[in-house]
């Protein structure tokens, strides 16, 4: 009877637990329409860490309305994905293959030795989240990680969890005070075009310009009249680029984003 | 003789003197009086008067000889009654009987109109264009239009001195036409410049600038246009039964606003024939009238006074077109809250909108 319970006890796990890359601490949930997923790979973290930055991730994922992807790994081998050796390619194709191409989501990499042998940090968005995290604000969270929370120091959990909180306050939608002045700026502007319509009706006194109901019936004659061509200016102006925020990974998905070393 | 007592300012009632508190006091309502303050009273009778009812009779001043000369006074044929009337009146009402007068002597010699347009109009057209002027104005005050009291209306032949002119005009401007294109790598703009040269004539006839310095320029420009078509020769008898005046401003001072008006509409009859230009910005303009000339001619208009707020407002309609103007006041509270709201509608849909974008 025992037995039967434990084995019936580890299937139920196994069906709550994906495992993608061979062994590692893969943890994975679906609330909604969005997932979120913690592989740590390089077990850097313990249980208890992973289980925080678990509910982390979720709340993230909540927030910002997006899949979420941490990944935490010792290097770039044993992938059971394609990709084209870059650590950035790596963290793209891994998601990919668990959500799908451009689908909405936030994906962050922590290698100890990427392509080159170095530690190496990726945080990039994609689908929506491809214009909510900009390259510079990826670039801040990175910075202020790398900075603020050494994981050398503080240790990688508080690392990951400070990827996180970043990324929560740069990606949900929001919209800034400046806008709020503009949105109602611009509401000024139509109330006092609608204002001016309906006080002009009140005004029917002016000054009549000129005597045009006075003309005589055919009496304009056009004696003389001359176009005559002087020269001419050219000016040209650069066309504005596509954004450099757009990275495309060799599965064909598009980011925004980047990586640092450290 | 006369006798006086002492009366309670609180309830007329006689004051008597108490020697225990020695004070006056009223027995009827037990106030209380300093002997000091009833001291007044005997004060006043020193300085009261005997009657005295004599009328100082040398009311009014004379007339000083500006004002007389802008006074005219009229018999009225009817009852006798005299109308007094200013030395412009030409046509009026006596307000005793109501019978029309017209004043002959106003259209002797060069002060004959040439041309007079009859009313083809009359007061209750007036009154019923009046009541459509104020629907469908959003900011128009309710009280007023609720109200809709009018303090008068009256059909008057305004003097207005009718222009003829020919124009001789040259012009010259500078116009531009742009073309646009692009490579991968840049936008391009080619502005081309251009001088323009328009030359030629163009003919006005009774070009009308009014004549009285009682009637508004603007109400009276306001009601315009005239149809001359309609105009037939002066006679008096159609004054009867309306108001007129002579002209107080003659010809030589109404010529410089028909001239602006002319010139205005040559400049703009030219400019019309420049065309295919994205922009055209004039440089030199010439206006040479000649083959000038100057009628004098009655116009129909009715006027409307109203009063709302202690502020005096003035409605005209043409007498022949029935066309009608008139400036209506403002609901100052109306506009302030309809702006606000339609600030917060607007700038939330907006606001709403960029929020939506963010998501999407």
């Amino acid at each position: 009877m025992k037995r039967i319970l434990a084995i019936l006890f580890a299937v139920a796990m196994l069906l709550t637990i994906t495992v993608l890359p061979a062994g590692a601490a893969v943890v994975s949930s679906q609330e909604g329409d969005f997932g979120y997923m913690l592989d740590d790979a390089a077990e850097k973290l313990t249980p208890a860490e992973r289980d925080k930055l678990l509910g982390e991730l979720s709340d993230l994922s909540a927030t910002c309305k997006c899949n979420v992807l941490f990944a935490f790994v010792n290097d770039l081998s044993n992938a059971k994905f394609s990709f084209n050796g870059t650590a950035s390619d790596y963290i793209q194709r891994y998601y990919e293959t668990v959500y799908g191409v451009n689908k909405d989501g936030l994906l962050v990499l922590v290698t100890l030795s990427d392509e080159n042998g170095k530690r190496y940090v990726g945080v990039f968005g994609t689908g929506k989240c491809e214009k909510r995290l900009t390259d510079d604000e990826s670039l801040d969270i990175r910075n202020d990680a790398i900075e603020n929370h050494n994981p050398d120091s503080n240790g990688y959990y508080d690392f990951f969890s400070s990827i996180a909180s970043g990324l929560k306050k740069a990606v949900p939608p929001h919209v800034p005070f400046t806008k709020l002045l503009l949105a109602f700026g611009i509401g000024i502007v139509i109330s006092a075009i609608i204002m001016l319509i309906l006080k002009s009706q009140l005004k029917t006194v002016s000054m009549q310009h000129g005597a045009a109901n006075y003309t005589r019936t055919g009496s304009m004659n056009v004696t003389a009249s001359r176009d005559t061509y002087l020269y001419s200016t050219v000016t040209k102006s650069a066309r504005p680029k596509e954004s450099s925020s757009s990275h495309s990974s060799s599965g064909g998905g598009s980011y925004s984003g980047g990586g640092s070393n450290f | 003789m006369a006798v006086h007592e002492y009366k309670c300012p609180c309830c007329s009632g006689a004051l008597a003197f108490d020697s225990t508190i020695q004070k006056l006091k009223c027995p009827f309502c037990d106030t209380e009086f300093d002997v000091e303050a009833v001291k007044g009273y005997d004060e006043d009778l020193k300085n009261a008067g005997t009657d005295n009812l004599d009328w100082n009779t040398d009311a009014g001043t004379k007339w000083t000889e500006d004002e007389e000369t802008g006074l005219r006074s009229y018999i009225c044929k009817s009852c006798g009654g005299e109308i007094v009337g200013d030395v412009n009146t030409a046509a009026t009402e006596c307000p005793f009987c109501g019978n029309h007068a017209i004043v002959m002597e106003q259209f002797k010699g060069d002060l004959k109109p040439d041309y007079v347009i009859p009313f083809k109009l009359d007061k209750e057209k007036a009154k019923e264009e009046y009541r459509k002027h104020l629907q469908g104005k959003f900011l128009l005050p309710k009280v007023f239009k609720d109200e809709n009291h009018i303090d008068e209306i009256k059909g008057i032949y305004v003097p207005f001195w009718l222009f003829d002119a020919d124009a001789d005009a040259d012009l010259r401007y500078r116009a531009t036409r742009t073309r646009m294109w692009s490579d991968s790598d840049y936008n391009y703009t080619e502005t081309s410049y251009f001088s323009i040269y328009r030359a030629g004539s163009i003919g006005f006839d009774h070009v009308p600038v009014d004549g009285s310095t009682r009637m508004p320029n603007d109400l009276m420009e306001s009601v315009e246009p005239y149809d001359f078509r309609d105009a037939v020769d002066f006679q008096t008898a159609y004054l009867s039964g309306y108001f007129a005046d002579k002209y107080d401003v003659d010809a030589e001072q109404s010529v410089t606003r028909a001239n602006e008006r002319v010139k205005e509409s040559t400049v703009d009859a030219f400019r019309d024939t420049v065309n295919g230009y994205a922009t055209v910005t004039p440089e030199y303009t010439s206006v040479r009238l000649h083959n000038g000339k100057t009628k004098y001619a009655f116009y129909p208009v009715w006027l409307l006074n109203t009063t709302y707020k202690d502020e005096k407002f003035i409605f005209a309609m043409n007498g022949q077109t029935g066309k009608f103007v008139g400036n209506l006041p403002t609901d100052k509270g109306k506009f302030w809250k309809v702006a606000a709201l339609i600030t917060a509608v607007s700038g939330a849909i907006i606001y709403a909108g960029m929020w939506l974008a963010q998501l999407l």
